[in-house]
């Protein structure tokens, strides 16, 4: 389970979280939606300890961190249970697709070389890319290069899966795959939290949707009752931009 | 005047022995440029507090000094203050023993710090932030994250930068020999000196700097394309 509690970040001056709370169980799919600026990504970005939060908390299985007080060692114990997929694949440009995945492994989890190939060799089979392995970024389309940093993400066997936007930046007709890969481990029981636009695929994944607006939630439940019987005006505002995307999520019922 | 290709090739052979001097003043000094160069920058890009602006400040200062006087104010402070120094700490050695090569080696480590703290600086700085991203997410140390990441990404963006600081450092430790080191210069113009014919032993000396170059440059461009082979690749 991983507990967040009362998560504040400011830039400068401007306050991005404003207090945010969120559970997230084991096997649980949390799909967070919101305006942009809303901080979405800034507060994916904590869990990962990409960013410092200011204040708050947070607890993955046995270890809790206070963020203003976390060590180095804590911060990376806390990134070492958590991965994250990137809205621009945040590929390492001089590594081949296989490499890309082994180097945590090796580095981070002290996996032998050996094995941690045959774990991203395996791992790139199940992304339907076996016969990319040597391949370079560059070498890879944009929707090859998610499922690297998908699989990149699965191989370090994290407690939950952060993905921010992850077919924000893809061709319309490479969303598809990515969205089918996502759900796949959904199935399998994967743990995740997925900030996305894509409102139908969030009715059909989710356990829990959350709507942010200006750094707090605004309103969380289950699908049913977040895009079907919005309790807040904000949340009903927000939704009506996406008229389209929930008849989709609808029909998929 | 007439030239003399005997002459020539005369101071050419005099001052060829005199290479492994040369090279070893101007890889010595870019070893240690390159590792104090690295730690440098790596101290003012993840902007260590206090530091990182004493590092800025001293850089700036020395940028802008001739190598020149770098040489020279060398040799002034270490024979004004080595004595005192060597004394109280107990050595057995004064400023007469000290090799003039040492003092040509710390003149162009200085120049060459200098200059490495700002080309890596500047190849750190241009890696992109979802590269650091990455490292971190997957959980590697600042340590490992340097080491693994950063320098794999920054040294063949920066090779052509250092083979050129080589060849500048080559070509000055011809000034060393204002210090008295007997380098291919200064070789060159001992030999002269016998029989003023200095055109010659200049020509001779141009020839072997030319060469040197020459040599580094292509073996330069040969790392840096099999090197940049992955990276090129990943930008086309
Ligand atoms: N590194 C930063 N420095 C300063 N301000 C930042 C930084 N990162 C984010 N912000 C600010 O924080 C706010 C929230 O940004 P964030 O990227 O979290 O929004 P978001 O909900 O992910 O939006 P989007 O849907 O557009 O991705 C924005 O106003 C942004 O300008
Ligand atoms: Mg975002």
């Amino acid at each position: 389970m991983i507990a967040l509690e009362n998560v504040h970040k400011s830039f400068q001056k401007q306050q991005v979280l404003k207090g945010i709370n969120l559970k997230v169980e084991k096997g649980e799919v949390v799909c967070i939606l919101g305006p942009s600026g809303s901080g979405k990504t800034t507060f994916l970005r904590c869990i990962n300890f990409l960013e410092k939060a200011d204040q708050g908390s947070i607890k993955i299985g046995a270890s809790q961190v206070d963020f203003s007080t976390a060590s180095k060692n804590d911060i990376l114990k806390i990134r070492r249970q958590t991965a994250m997929v990137f809205q621009n694949y945040a590929l390492f440009n001089n590594k081949t697709a296989k490499e890309n995945i082994m180097v945590g492994l090796i580095l981070a989890q002290k996996m032998l070389p050996q094995k941690a190939e045959e774990l991203a060799l395996e791992l790139l089979q199940k992304v339907g890319l076996a016969d990319r392995a040597d391949f370079y970024p560059s070498q890879l389309s944009g929707g090859q290069k998610q499922r690297v940093g998908i699989a990149r993400a699965l191989a370090l066997n994290p407690e939950v899966i952060l993905f921010d936007e992850p077919t924000s930046s893809l061709d319309p007709e490479l969303v598809g795959q990515t969205l089918a890969l996502i759900k796949q481990i959904a199935d399998e029981g994967g743990t995740m939290i997925l900030v996305t636009h894509e409102m139908g695929f969030a009715y059909e994944i989710a356990d829990t949707v959350v709507f942010m607006e200006g750094g707090v939630i605004v309103e969380q439940g289950t699908p049913d009752e977040v895009f079907n019987h919005p309790a807040e005006e904000r949340t009903q505002q927000f939704l009506s931009r996406f008229t389209d995307h929930q008849k989709v999520g609808q029909q998929a019922v | 005047m007439s030239f003399s290709l005997e002459t020539m090739l005369h101071a050419l052979k005099v001052a060829s022995v005199y290479i492994p001097t040369t090279l070893f003043i101007a890889f010595v000094s870019l070893f240690i440029g390159g590792i104090f160069g690295l730690l440098i920058a790596l101290v003012r890009l993840y902007n260590i507090k206090i530091l990182s602006s004493i590092f800025k400040f001293i850089i700036t200062i020395l940028k802008g000094i001739p190598i020149v006087l770098i040489i020279l104010g060398t040799f002034l402070l270490s024979s004004q203050f080595f004595n005192p120094l060597a004394k109280s700490l107990g050595w057995r050695i004064t400023f007469k023993d000290v090799n003039m090569i040492t003092i040509a080696v710390l003149a162009l480590s200085i120049m060459a710090t200098i200059q490495l703290s700002e080309i890596f600086r500047g190849t750190l700085a241009s890696i992109k932030k979802g590269q650091y991203d990455a490292a971190k997410s997957i959980g590697l140390t600042t340590f490992q994250t340097i080491r693994r990441i950063l320098i794999p990404l920054a040294f063949p963006v920066a090779l052509p930068m250092i083979s050129n600081l080589l060849i500048n450092l080559i070509k000055a430790s011809s000034l060393a020999s204002m210090v008295a080191v007997v380098d291919i210069f200064a070789a060159a113009k001992i030999s002269a000196n016998q029989n003023y014919r200095f055109l010659e032993a200049y020509v001779a000396v141009a020839i072997i700097y030319w060469a040197l170059n020459f040599l580094i440059e292509k073996s330069s461009n040969f790392l840096e394309n099999s090197l940049n082979r992955k990276l090129r690749r990943s930008f086309q």
